[in-house]
């Protein structure tokens, strides 16, 4: 397939840039774990330009340790998607996909960067990995922004069931994944740097474990935007940077029990966010806090749920981590965990977006909702688009959730 | 169907199954009957409050007629991690539809020699899965002789399909949907006298005379009903090839024998005429595209069920690649109800007008 990308300088280029600029003044008038997350996550955007590296596009949940090890900057497409609407621009993006045929009814993080890609706006990748986790949609995608950039994907087909054959099957994958890579780039793996890399892991998830238990603290130290879109983290993960990260906001929030500072100033309701949140510009959370003193004391998609990797096996580790991924496997099992959660976090109420075009969690939402229910939690579904807003009512919403939090 | 052969498929306990990956030859040497779901064809009621409005229709047709007791017939049902829609299927009913067996196969994107030995473990675990459940040893001979059967079964398709090439078709689309249909609910044995039935009354009848049907090719995930070719036809085609997963895709399989039937079983599923989910969209492309020269289509017809993400995201390029090698294409949803299809009459009348 020919490449049909328009050619020219990226906007994302820039955009990272000023994102770095911006953030470096910042930190240097005050350091905040946020400020300092955001920086790294630009610094890993502006790695896609660098020469010295080779670049990857991928899905959200692939084993960034391993790219990283290899001399691979990597962003997810999901990344680009969320970063577009924050900014308010996404809509000719995912426009111009809608105009080359790409549906209304698939996910709009994806439908906006294959038309970023379209438009050229994206860098061009040497190679593109995808996984199967969490869904169709985002493997699907790279394949078709590779099919844009005459660029090869390889898809990672992630297993349903917990099992040593499926660790094992994951391990022999991680393995054709490095040969494709190198393959592709003449970059080989550095064992001992992956080695280092799932260290760095560890040890930065050690202290976010430790931030996020400090979150179960009434009121919270965190509020609904501390940790909001924190799942970016996968890129910087098992990096020095990320442990930094990570010790910032345990240092963070545990200054603040310790003074007693409230995330939110007379925290009433605590708040738990199902996936996503809602990326585009919009009233939502202010309200909650402001009108109803509700905080978001937890994002699911924040939440640790593996154990300790061993640097020995780090392939076989990493492959664990990915097989049990809550968005991997029987959705009953994150459907547990979020009411596990719940009654962790004292959780009144639980918000999912549901966002349009997400088939693995839309087909699982009654069974979030019953397992929430079964610990007292009640949820509301939003049913909203999360990157394009044409079809959005902010009126509405606020209806239904004030009804909601009424209701707590 | 005489007496004895309702009698012995009554007799049969019956195993469900969905996604045309689903190794049915494993259920079929338990000494089961192999029925595929197929929902209801009419609107929701009740799946959409388990399930997002926006997911497959035919996954959630299939959790409404399961919700009113449409699965009582089934011991079970073997779900294929297929796409989101499937699995997602799989785990509502484990929730929801209280059947004795609910089964899902891991099923690889890919085709290297991992991913068929890891298939080839997944089918291993399902026949150890019935044999723990029901009680019921698979043998290596029963094995070998469903395979045979559905390899025979096949290959009499295959020789319908051929009276396919001829101009008018010697065989329709609609009775060729109809028949293969069949064997979702007959044992292959039987379904196989009845098709070298029809094989040899058709071949003995004097050709059809012209029709002036234009020769399209119906192309996609999976068509609900063989109502549908008939409404297609009924719109001034002759559909001559089918390239969908309840249709042609369904019958070609490259089987082959190496003493190892549940390697070869994985290989030949893996290595079949790919799903949109498999992401080769160049050899889905090809195929089409000999597929119609060889059965002398002028144009395709490609329907996709709404949602369906894997069929959806290759629609532009499988669109552009065709209709780049000359072919006419209409590019059609549906929604699993023959009301949704009924709306496209006059769009399907267009495309026969300008073929």
């Amino acid at each position: 397939m020919k490449p049909a990308v328009t050619t020219g300088m990226t906007m994302m280029e820039t955009y990272f840039h000023d994102l770095v600029e911006g953030l470096r003044k910042k930190l240097e008038e005050k350091e905040t774990a946020r400020r300092r997350f955001i920086l790294e996550v630009g610094r890993i955007g502006e790695r896609m330009f660098d020469p010295g590296w080779s670049s990857a596009w991928t899905t959200v949940f692939v084993p960034f340790e391993i790219l990283n090890s290899m001399g691979v900057a990597a962003i997810f497409v999901e990344f680009v998607g969320a970063m577009l609407a924050g900014a308010g621009i996404a809509r000719p993006y995912f426009e111009k996909a809608e105009g080359a045929g790409y549906s209304t009814d698939g996910c709009a993080y994806h439908r906006t960067s294959i038309g970023a890609a379209m438009a050229g706006m994206m860098p061009e990748p040497d190679l593109l990995i995808g996984a199967t986790c969490p869904c169709d949609g985002g493997a699907k995608a790279v394949r078709r922004i590779g099919d844009l950039y005459g660029k090869d994907t390889f898809i990672i087909t992630v297993p349903y069931e917990v099992t040593e054959e499926s660790i094992g099957y994951m391990v022999a994958q991680f393995r054709r994944m490095i040969d494709f890579i190198t393959e592709r780039t003449g970059r080989k793996l550095d064992v001992d740097k992956l080695r280092e890399a799932v260290r760095f892991g560890n040890e930065g998830c050690r202290y976010m474990t430790e931030a996020l238990e400090l979150c179960k603290n009434v009121p919270a130290p965190n509020n609904s935007n501390d940790l909001k879109n924190f799942i970016i983290y996968v890129l910087i993960s098992g990096t020095k940077e990320g442990v930094e990260v990570s010790k910032l906001f345990r240092d963070e929030f545990r200054e603040r029990v310790e003074k007693g500072i409230a995330g939110l100033p007379g925290e009433k309701h605590r708040l738990l966010w199902i996936q996503n949140r809602i990326q585009f510009r919009n009233g939502l959370i202010e309200m909650l806090e402001r009108d109803f003193k509700a905080n978001v004391v937890l994002d699911e998609l924040n939440y640790i749920h593996w154990e300790e990797m061993d640097d020995r096996d780090p392939l076989r580790a990493l492959a664990v981590r990915q097989i049990t991924h809550p968005f991997t496997g029987p959705a009953g099992r994150r459907a547990a965990m979020m009411a596990k959660l719940a009654v962790e976090y004292g959780i009144d109420g639980a918000i999912n977006p549901s966002h349009w075009g997400c088939r693995q969690s839309g087909g699982a939402r009654n069974l979030f909702r019953d397992a929430l229910a079964e610990v007292g939690v009640p949820v509301i579904h939003l049913d909203v688009d999360c990157v394009d807003e044409r079809n959005y009512s902010e009126g509405q919403l606020r209806t239904r959730l004030e009804a909601f939090m009424e209701m707590l | 169907m005489n007496e004895e052969e309702a009698e012995k498929m009554e007799s049969l306990p019956k195993a469900g199954w969905l996604c045309s990956y689903t190794p049915i030859e494993i259920l079929h040497a338990a000494g089961m009957l192999p029925v595929r779901v197929f929902g209801h064809g009419g609107a929701i009621r009740k799946a959409d409050s388990y399930m997002h409005p926006n997911l497959c229709p035919y996954v959630r047709s299939v959790l409404d007629a399961a919700l009113d007791g449409g699965c009582g017939h089934l011991e079970g049902v073997v779900f294929v991690n297929s796409c989101d829609a499937m699995r997602r299927l799989r785990d509502v009913f484990g929730s929801y539809v209280n059947l004795g067996f609910n089964h899902l196969i891991d099923l690889p994107r890919g085709r290297s020699d991992g991913d068929v030995a890891y298939f080839g473990r997944e089918l291993g675990n399902l026949k150890r899965a019935i044999e723990k459940c029901f009680g019921a040893e698979i043998t290596g001979e029963a094995l070998g002789d469903s395979i045979e059967k559905y390899e025979k079964s096949r290959d009499l398709y295959a020789e319908l399909n051929d009276l396919r090439k001829e101009s008018p078709p010697r065989i329709s689309g609609t009775e060729m949907m109809r028949l293969g249909w069949q064997i979702y609910t007959t044992p292959p044995e039987i379904w196989s006298e009845r098709a070298e039935s029809v094989l040899n009354g058709k071949k003995a009848a004097f050709p059809p005379p012209p029709d002036g049907g234009r020769r399209v090719l119906l192309a996609g995930n999976m068509i609900h009903s063989p109502e549908i070719t008939e409404f297609i036809e009924g719109c001034g085609f002759d559909v001559v090839y089918d390239d969908t997963c309840t249709g042609g895709r369904f019958f070609e399989m490259p089987m082959e024998d190496s003493g190892d039937p549940f390697g070869d079983l994985a290989r030949a599923y893996l290595f079949r005429p790919a799903c949109a989910r498999m992401m080769v969209i160049e050899e889905r492309i090809s195929r089409i595209i000999e597929k119609a020269k060889e059965f002398g289509a002028a144009g395709v017809i490609h329907h996709t069920l709404k949602f369906c993400d894997t069929y959806q995201y290759d629609a532009p390029n499988l669109k552009k690649s065709i209709e780049e090698a000359g072919l006419k294409t209409l590019f059609i949803e549906g929604d699993c109800t023959l009301g949704g299809f009924g709306q496209m009459k006059t769009r399907l009348e267009a495309f026969a007008e300008i073929l």
